[in-house]
């Protein structure tokens, strides 16, 4: 186990390069940053002497190792935005709050799905199944900031059961998370559906039905472990999407994450900021896969890494 | 139910009537809108829809400028769908192209093009989106553009999982055998049978590029409103 862990993280090294030169181009394809920095009256000897200072005369080859050189010694940048603060110390203070917000995500896809993949899977063909299959329709095709609008026009301004928006108490969690959660577990329900249909059509459970276990404990003890394998990668596929969610959700209810961050930065061209993010949430969904890799060997037995 | 010949479900009916209802709004749109998209009514701003104590002339209200919504909702329709349409078309032909030579040829090649996949695919798309149009600027090309580039990973995991299967059988063996050269090779023998799954990712990736648009369009950075 230990191996195939250190493996897995050698891996996702070439990956990491991958993510930086992307970055790398892109922001260098989106101009000088000099002219950002310096006054529209700025005399060229000023302008050519900051371009020397940060490296911007050397051949971009260069310009790419220093870049790389210094994202390993932990130096991000530093953003034009907000006071010339250090852009990595800027991302990982909201990286808690997105990071909250996907967890409750993925507890109220996890709250949802499980029971309505259960039920339409058991009561299959009639109208359980039926509800569970329109709710996970209508979940994929639904825009997530159109739910987060509608949930805080009826739960937080009509009702006023919750508040519309920013982070600190659980009650500001509630809305936020059902708003990200919901497009998860439309995704999930439908997959514990088939795939428990099809582990419920298997020998194993019509013999465990045959020996006179009680139904409960052929579906959770029998069906249920097998089918679980397949939502578990699926929900460790979503984690990017979730991510790419919790930008837009964060957006709709002002939580103070990487999200609404990213959007701000973007904004005002705080392109250190954005290259934070994007390379900070890259690293936080390659853990998540491999968490969720390390997790099949939990569950099944069967899979053993080497 | 049989329809032209060929059994139809129901669900297939309605997806199939609700479609040509969206295609259909956006093809009419410019008969079909009580107002200019773009016109602003400055004396008529921020009205409510009709059944909410707005004016019929307006059934959906107005926006801050006095632009009717329901107009600019069914122009709407037409950038959505073009965007949809034409990002997916370019992802698709990126990503089969891909998928093919990497499925096909194997090796070092087949590597990189994994990686790369690797790399696009643990980026969030939204960030990649945000970062990629905030460097360009909205608008209908670079949006396409940046869909293309970051939804053929999935097309080329599909065709080179297909194309790994379909490699080594009988008609391909045949056709190499014959001295073949190998673009034709690809295009004529291994591509159309690959074309099943190849249907499929772009059915449902004209739907998620739609939502995507919708996102994008809603954080500012999608295309430019129409003034």
């Amino acid at each position: 186990m230990a191996v195939y862990v250190l493996r897995r993280l050698v891996q996702m090294v070439p990956v990491l390069f991958g993510i930086t030169l992307i970055v790398f181009v892109l922001l260098r394809v989106s101009g000088d940053p000099v002219v950002l920095m310096l006054p529209e009256d700025a005399p060229r000897e000023q302008v050519e002497a900051l371009r020397r200072s940060l490296g911007l005369d050397r051949p971009l080859p260069e310009q790419y190792a220093m870049f790389v050189g210094d994202l390993l010694r932990g130096d991000f940048g530093r953003s034009i935005r907000y006071g010339n603060q250090d852009v990595l110390q800027i991302v990982l203070e909201r990286l808690p709050a997105t990071l909250e917000l996907a967890a409750a995500a993925i507890l109220v896809a996890l709250l949802i799905s499980v029971p309505a993949g259960v039920i339409a899977a058991v009561r299959r063909r009639r109208w359980p199944d039926h509800a569970a299959t329109t709710f996970s329709v209508l979940g994929e095709a639904m825009p997530n900031f159109w739910l987060g609008i509608m949930l805080i026009l009826v739960f937080a301004v009509q009702l006023r059961l919750f508040p519309v928006s920013g982070r600190g108490s659980v009650a500001n969690l509630v809305l936020p998370a059902i708003t990200l959660g919901a497009g998860l577990a439309a995704v999930l329900t439908r997959l514990l559906r088939s795939s428990l249909i099809e582990a419920l059509n298997q020998d194993y459970v019509r013999t465990a039905h045959a020996k006179g276990a009680r139904p409960r404990v052929v579906l959770v003890k029998h069906a249920m472990r097998n089918a679980i394998l397949g939502y578990l990668t699926v929900l460790g596929l979503q984690m990017a999407s979730l991510l790419a969610g919790s930008v837009v959700t964060e957006q709709v209810f002002a939580w103070p994450g990487i999200g609404l961050l990213a959007v701000q930065a973007i904004n005002s061209r705080d392109m250190a900021v954005v290259q934070a993010i994007v390379i900070v949430s890259s690293l936080v969904v390659m853990v998540a896969n491999l968490v969720v890799d390390v997790l099949y060997a939990v569950i099944d037995p069967r899979i053993q890494y080497t | 139910m049989r329809l032209f010949g060929r059994r139809v479900t129901l669900p297939a009916l309605l997806g199939a009537i609700g479609l040509l209802a969206f295609v259909a709004v956006a093809v009419l749109a410019p008969w079909l809108s009580p107002h200019d998209p773009a016109e602003a009514h400055l004396l008529d701003r921020l009205r409510p829809p009709s059944p909410f104590g707005g004016e019929p002339d307006y059934p959906l209200g107005t926006d801050h400028l006095g632009r009717d919504m329901l107009s600019r909702l069914l122009y709407g329709s037409r950038v959505a769908l073009a965007v949809g349409f034409a990002g997916v078309l370019l992802a698709a032909t990126v990503g089969i192209t891909l998928g093919l030579v990497s499925g096909y040829f194997g090796g070092s090649v087949d590597a990189v093009i994994m990686r790369l996949v690797d790399t696009l695919i643990s980026i969030p798309n939204v960030l990649l989106y945000l970062t990629v149009l905030g460097v360009f600027g909205p608008g209908f090309g670079v949006l396409v553009g940046v869909i293309g580039f970051v939804n053929w990973t999935t097309f080329a995991r599909v065709v080179r999982a297909e194309v790994l299967s379909v490699r080594n059988r009988g008609y391909v063996e045949a056709a190499r055998a014959l001295g073949q050269r190998t673009p034709l090779l690809l295009g004529r023998h291994v591509l159309p049978n690959v074309v099943g799954p190849i249907i499929v990712v772009a059915t449902l990736s004209v739907a998620t590029v739609i939502i995507l648009e919708a996102s994008l369009s809603f954080l500012g950075l999608a295309c430019n409103r129409p003034r």
